[in-house]
C-alpha cells in the first residue's frame, strides 16, 4: 500500500486552513495595526451637530455608517481605533503570562521536591480566586490605565500555563535525550535552554492561543466596570459602559463595539482550536 | 488542611492588594482637613500601622469574627456581606441549573443527531456562548427584550421575570463549557463496548442514551460543574452590576470605588472560601461516584 501523494488538489488543502477564523480576526489585526487607514472619520473628533445619529441602514448619514454617539464621534472609527488597545493589551498580557508561566512550571517540573510544592500552592491559592475578582482587586490596586490591564491578563493566566508546562516538563524530562544530556554531564541552564524549552513550543502556542480569546473578555469586562483603560482613550469596553446609558435611544453605540468584541473572541477561539487540533489533540480538554 | 493553607494564602494576597488600592482616609474627610485631623482618622481605622501588623490584628480578629467595619456605611462588614450573600447565591445557583440544563441536554441531542442540523446548532451555540462576554450578553438581551419588547423588567430583584434574564446571562458561557465538554465525553462514551451490549439486550435506544451512556459521561462533566459554579460566583459581578442585582458582586464593587478595605476583603475573602469550599465538595463527589478513583 503505498503513501498518499503529497499533493492532493488544491481544494483539500483550502479546506484545512483555518480560513473562517482567519476572516474573523482579520479586522481587529488590521484595525490594530494599520489603524489610522481605516478611518472614516477622526474618532476623536467630537460633532455635537452630528450626535445620535443611527447607522446608515437605519436612516442615518452614509458617511457616518454606524451611526455616533452622544457626542457626534463616529462608532465605526472608534471601533477601529479600539481595536488597537485590546489587541495590545490581550497578546502582551498572553506573552507575559506565558513568559512568567513558561518558566516557573519548568522550573517546578524539572526540579521536584519543594520548589515544586512551593510553586505549585501559589498557583492553587490564586487560582482560588475567581479570574474577574482578581482583576478588580488588582486594577484598583495599581490604578486604571493599559499597563495594569496588561499585568492583570499576565497575572491571572500564568497559572494555566505553569500547571500544563509544569506536566508536559515531567515527561520530557524523563525522556532519553534528557537523560543522556545528563550523564554527559549538561548544566541546568544548558538542559533548560536546548533540550527542554524546544520540545514545550507547541503546547505553549497552544495554550496562548487558547488564552487569547478569555484576555480579550477579561480586558472589556474590566473595562466595562470602569476599572481598565480609561477615557479619553478609546476602548470597546468603554463604548458598551458609555452605550449602556442610550439603550433605549441609541442602541447602536453599545452594540457593535460588543459585536466587535464578540467576532474577535469567535476568532481567537476556532483559531486557537485549530491550532490545538494540529499541534497537541491531548489538549483538548481544555 | 490543605484548604485552610490556600485560604490563608488568599486573605494575604487580598489584604496587600487592597491595601495597595489608595488611600481611604482622605476620601473619607472633608477636602480641607487639617494634618492632624487626616492622622485621627488614620488611627481610628488602625491604618498607621506597618502592613504586617495589620494583618496580624485582622487574623486575630477575623478568628473571632469580627472583619472590621465597613468604612462607607459604618456596620460590621461581616454582617453587609452576608446580607449580600443570598442574593447571589440564588442568581449562582440559578445560573448553575440553567448553564447544567441546557448544556448536558443539548450536548446528549448534539450527539444523538450527529452532524445533523440539529448537532450543528448545538456546536454553534456553544461556539457562541463561549466568545461573548457576558455584559454584552446582558445589553443585548436588556436590549431586545426590555427596551423593544417590554416583556422583561431591566433591573432589580423581585419575582421569577426579575430572575430569568440575568440567570440567562450568566449561564450561557457556562452552559457552552459544559454542553462541549458532554458532547465530547459522550461521544467516548457511546463508543465503548457495555453500551454495544446494552443495546444487544434490547433496550430502547433512549434507555441506552440517557440511562446508561450519560451516566458514565457526566464524571468528568461533574467535575468541570463545581469549576463553574465557582466561576459563576465570581461572573456575578458583572452581571450584578448590569442588571442592578443587589447581590455581593456589587457590593465588592461598590467598595473598590469607595475604598471601603473591609468590605472587599471580606467580600472577596467570602467569595473564595466558598470557591474553596466547592472544590472540595467536588473533589468528594468525584470519589463517590466514580469507584475507580477510590481505590487509588
Amino acid at each position: 500500500m503505498s503513501e498518499t501523494p503529497s499533493y492532493r488538489g488544491v481544494w483539500p488543502t483550502i479546506k484545512r486552513l483555518p480560513l473562517l477564523p482567519a476572516l474573523l480576526l482579520m479586522p481587529i489585526l488590521l484595525f490594530g495595526t494599520l489603524g489610522p487607514l481605516f478611518y472614516s472619520h477622526d474618532p476623536v473628533a467630537m460633532n455635537p451637530a452630528h450626535s445620535m445619529q443611527p447607522p446608515y441602514l437605519f436612516g442615518g448619514q452614509a458617511s457616518y455608517f454606524l451611526g455616533t454617539d452622544h457626542l457626534g464621534r463616529d462608532v465605526y472609527s472608534k471601533i477601529v481605533e479600539g481595536a488597537r488597545a485590546s489587541l495590545v493589551v490581550a497578546v502582551t498580557g498572553v506573552l507575559l503570562a506565558g513568559v512568567l508561566g513558561i518558566f516557573l512550571g519548568m522550573v517546578a517540573g524539572y526540579f521536584g521536591g519543594w520548589i515544586d510544592e512551593v510553586i505549585m500552592r501559589i498557583v492553587d491559592i490564586q487560582m482560588s480566586i475567581p479570574a474577574i475578582l482578581l482583576t478588580i482587586l488588582i486594577s484598583a490596586a495599581l490604578g486604571g490605565g493599559l499597563i495594569t490591564i496588561t499585568i492583570c491578563v499576565a497575572l491571572v493566566f500564568w497559572t494555566q500555563y505553569a500547571r500544563i508546562i509544569r506536566g508536559e516538563t515531567l515527561s520530557i524530562k524523563e525522556r532519553e535525550f534528557v537523560l543522556l544530556a545528563r550523564m554527559a554531564g549538561c548544566g541546568t541552564g544548558r538542559m533548560f535552554v536546548r533540550h527542554i524549552m524546544p520540545n514545550l513550543v507547541s503546547t505553549s502556542t497552544v495554550v496562548a492561543t487558547l488564552q487569547l480569546g478569555r484576555a480579550i473578555i477579561i480586558e472589556a469586562s474590566i473595562t466595562f466596570l470602569g476599572l481598565g483603560i480609561q477615557p479619553p482613550k478609546t476602548a470597546w469596553g468603554l463604548m458598551m459602559a458609555e452605550g449602556r446609558m442610550y439603550l433605549s435611544t441609541a442602541w447602536w453605540l453599545p452594540a457593535f463595539a460588543g459585536f466587535a468584541i464578540v467576532i474577535t473572541v469567535l476568532g481567537a477561539n476556532m483559531m486557537g482550536d485549530w491550532i490545538r487540533d494540529r499541534l497537541d489533540p491531548k489538549l483538548k480538554q481544555l | 488542611m490543605l484548604g485552610l493553607l490556600t485560604l490563608i494564602g488568599v486573605s494575604i494576597i487580598i489584604f496587600v492588594a487592597v491595601r495597595l488600592s489608595g488611600d481611604p482616609v482622605l476620601l473619607l474627610v472633608s477636602a480641607d482637613a487639617s494634618q492632624e485631623e487626616i492622622q485621627r482618622v488614620k488611627v481610628e481605622l488602625g491604618l498607621d500601622k506597618p502592613i504586617p501588623i495589620q494583618y496580624l490584628i485582622f487574623m486575630k480578629n477575623s478568628v473571632k469574627g469580627d472583619f472590621g467595619r465597613s468604612t462607607r456605611y459604618h456596620r460590621p462588614a461581616l454582617e453587609l456581606v452576608l446580607n449580600r450573600l443570598p442574593a447571589t447565591i440564588q442568581l449562582a445557583l440559578l445560573a448553575f441549573l440553567v448553564s447544567v440544563g441546557l448544556g448536558i441536554t443539548i450536548g446528549v441531542i448534539s450527539v444523538t443527531r450527529k452532524g445533523s442540523w440539529l448537532d450543528f446548532s448545538g456546536k454553534t451555540f456553544a461556539m457562541l456562548g463561549q466568545a461573548m462576554p457576558e455584559f454584552w450578553i446582558g445589553i443585548m438581551a436588556m436590549l431586545i427584550f426590555s427596551v423593544k419588547l417590554g416583556w422583561l423588567p431591566t433591573s432589580g430583584r423581585g419575582g421569577l421575570t426579575h430572575l430569568i434574564l440575568p440567570s440567562l446571562t450568566l449561564g450561557w458561557f457556562s452552559a457552552a463549557s459544559i454542553m462541549r465538554l458532554t458532547r465530547s465525553s459522550m461521544l467516548q462514551v457511546m463508543g465503548s463496548e457495555y453500551i454495544k451490549t446494552a443495546r444487544l439486550k434490547g433496550n430502547p435506544e433512549w434507555v441506552v442514551v440517557w440511562r446508561h451512556a450519560l451516566r458514565n459521561a457526566l464524571i468528568p462533566v461533574i467535575a468541570m460543574g463545581g469549576i463553574q459554579l465557582g466561576r459563576l460566583l465570581g461572573g456575578a459581578v458583572i452581571v450584578e452590576s448590569i442588571f442592578g442585582w443587589p447581590g455581593l458582586g456589587q457590593l465588592i464593587l461598590d467598595g473598590i470605588y469607595s475604598r471601603d478595605y473591609s468590605i472587599v476583603q471580606t467580600g472577596v475573602f467570602v467569595t473564595s472560601t466558598f470557591f474553596i469550599l466547592l472544590n472540595l465538595a467536588t473533589d468528594m463527589t468525584y470519589g463517590i461516584i466514580d469507584p475507580r478513583i477510590r481505590y487509588e
